[in-house]
């Protein structure tokens, strides 16, 4: 027989944040509390490398602004105005790799930097210059000859790699599920062939849409390279909350959008579960929460506006117990191993590069 | 037709100064020459049409050398701006650290930690920057836009080939004794002509220099400083003599009878 008084239950007595009411339905987004506990802090001479998808610009300079070390392996040339060097890729994350879309991106970035392998596949053409397939906007005139491209790309991953065996915070923002592929190869490209070089070849290039076994394993694989290149590194993944610009999945986009950062952030989850050295932060969830009604949104109801991103990165710093201004609570206001010299002027700027954005043109 | 001519520059006025001497007899232009050597050339104020000095010592080269304590821009049918800071060896500094791939040595090309590659239209837009930010720009642009009739612009003379006699630290002096020389010339005279216009820029004649980067030696020999009377040390390999300076204003004089009657 049982007692007819209520016993406790898992969620009796639970704190505000863990009920949908008090945390979410009757709290401003703003105002939203306990959203991300640190697994680990960031300290602002932690070396931090930057890489993802296009909102994970955003972060890289809210970063730096905010006086934390960001990494800048292949910095632009001295007296190219901001502007100009962000055109040719410069300044936008730790290193010119430009936007990395998909774990798989990101993992074929890793092993080529390991093997040092550069193949004249890996270059596409365009009015008779030669562009990397695997970053086609940062040389937007392209290169003169392949032996030219095949250099640079030599040099770039040698330089990644070298920026990688000194990180220390490696944050990656993962943005799409949706890529292109090379059907002999299974070489993945951030864009599809023909829209910035290349060309298009039904026989040639396949659709391919990752599932969350995919990208687990990818991440997983990623995460035993970079600790392989650098058996300190520690991780900070965030799933980015552009919507699709387009989708080839054959959904409509809100559809596809939904099921590529569902897997996203399943696999976020996933990896935030299994090793202790992977942390998560939950941008995704902030801008997309049903509380802000989409009011960190542009208009075009993709790009997040200034205010999401300043919330976010809010939210970031104060969880991680670093004053919006710049100045540490912990360090002092100590200037980072990588920090030299004045701020730069992109910091003050908030326009992002992504190729995805181009589809739109396709549209 | 005889023309009423300004000569604004740094310390490489000199030598067109003391080459105007040397060619006066056979020309009616009437030239005056302003010197500031060095940094003081920055002390220029552009205002009204008038250039004044803004510094004592700014001030007192413009009673020395030109007699008169400002320019009124539209007294002149031309105005020749000269060196002012702007040079090739400068404009190359990004080369000590960034290059392009044809400028980088085929036996160091797989050397990836030497230099970092930027691609040629980079490159190119680097060498533009520099230009369209430099003093000597800035004062074309200013004088032209103040009442002066005309403008022109001639380069900082090219270092003398004497450097490749002489063992070279500067990296980038090196480039320019080297083979890619003539590239890296040609690079920065394409980017001064894309800045400033081809039809205001004044470049040496090509039979004073060597390789198209540098500047014949018996040029550099015996260069005086801006009085007249001393000379330039002798590892000097910037400052070219009278001969020099006779030359490129026969190549501006040329450039004005060409245009004559442009006003």
């Amino acid at each position: 027989m049982t007692s007819d008084r209520r016993a406790p239950t898992p969620y009796s007595n639970l704190p505000p944040s863990r009920y949908w009411r008090s945390a979410v339905a009757e709290m401003h987004p703003l105002d939203m509390e306990e959203l991300y506990s640190p697994k680990f802090r960031i300290g602002l001479t932690d070396r931090i490398a930057v890489a993802g998808s296009c909102f994970a610009q955003h972060v890289g300079r809210a970063l730096r602004s905010s006086g934390f070390s960001v990494l800048d392996q292949e910095p632009a040339p001295d007296g190219l105005a901001p502007q100009m060097a962000e055109t040719f890729g410069y300044g936008i994350y730790s290193a010119r790799y430009g936007n990395i879309y998909t774990a798989r991106q990101l993992l074929q970035l890793l092993h080529d930097c390991v093997s040092g392998t550069v193949r004249e596949a890996d270059f596409w053409m365009r009015d008779g210059r030669y562009y990397d397939a695997h970053r086609p906007s940062v040389e937007p005139k392209g290169l003169e000859s392949l032996a030219e491209a095949m250099a640079h790309r030599r040099q770039h991953l040698g330089k990644v790699k070298a920026m990688l065996e000194t990180t220390d915070i490696f944050i990656f923002t993962l943005g799409l599920t949706e890529t292109w592929q090379d059907i002999a190869s299974g070489t993945v490209y951030p864009t599809c062939p023909g829209v910035i070089a290349g060309t298009f070849d039904a026989g040639k290039h396949a659709f391919k849409n990752f599932d969350a076994e995919e990208v687990l394993q990818d991440m997983i694989e990623a995460r035993r390279l970079l600790k392989a290149i650098n058996p300190g590194m520690r991780f900070l993944f965030t799933v980015s909350p552009v919507p699709l610009t387009a989708t080839a999945s054959g959904q409509n986009v809100l559809v596809a959008t939904t099921y590529s950062k569902s897997v996203l952030r399943a696999v976020c989850g996933s990896l935030y579960g299994k090793f202790e050295d992977v942390d998560y932060f939950p941008s995704y969830e902030i801008i997309v929460s049903p509380s802000t009604r989409g009011f960190f949104y542009e208009p075009n109801m993709r790009s997040v506006n200034r205010h999401g991103v300043n919330h976010v990165m809010r939210t970031f710093l104060k969880s991680q117990e670093v004053e919006v201004a710049g100045k540490s609570k912990r360090a002092n206001g100590q200037k980072g191993k990588a920090q030299k010299g004045k701020p730069r002027q992109e910091e003050t700027r908030g326009d992002v590069v992504c190729e995805e954005a181009l589809l739109e043109a396709f549209a | 037709m005889a023309m009423k001519i300004c000569m604004i520059g740094n310390s490489h006025i000199g030598a067109l100064k003391l080459g105007w001497k040397q060619i006066r007899h056979s020309h009616r232009h009437e030239v005056s020459f302003l010197g500031v050597p060095g940094v003081q050339i920055r002390n220029l104020a552009i205002e009204h049409g008038t250039v004044v000095p803004t510094s004592d010592h700014s001030r007192k080269y413009f009673e020395k050398t030109l007699g008169a304590e400002s320019i009124e821009l539209d007294r002149y049918d031309v105005v020749v701006v000269v060196g002012c800071g702007l040079n090739l060896i400068g404009a190359l500094s990004v080369t000590g650290r960034w290059r392009p791939y044809t400028l980088v040595d085929e036996t160091a090309r797989d050397d990836q930690t030497q230099f970092d590659l930027v691609s040629d239209r980079l490159f190119a837009e680097i060498l533009s920057s520099k230009i369209r930010k430099s003093l000597a720009n800035r004062y074309i642009t200013k004088m032209a836009r103040q009442g002066a009739a005309r403008v022109l612009y001639v380069t900082t003379p090219l270092p003398s080939s004497e450097i490749r006699l002489k063992p070279q630290e500067d990296p980038v002096m090196d480039l320019v004794a080297g083979a890619h020389g003539p590239a890296v010339a040609s690079l920065y005279r394409d980017a001064i002509e894309q800045v400033m216009g081809r039809d205001k820029v004044v470049f040496p004649p090509a039979d004073v220099l060597v390789d198209g980067a540098m500047t014949d030696m018996r040029y550099s020999r015996g260069s005086l400083r801006l009085d007249g009377k001393r000379e330039h040390p002798e590892d000097d390999m910037h400052h070219m003599n009278a001969d020099y300076g006779a030359l490129v204003l026969e190549a501006v004089f040329s450039r004005l009878a060409g245009a004559a009657g442009v006003r």
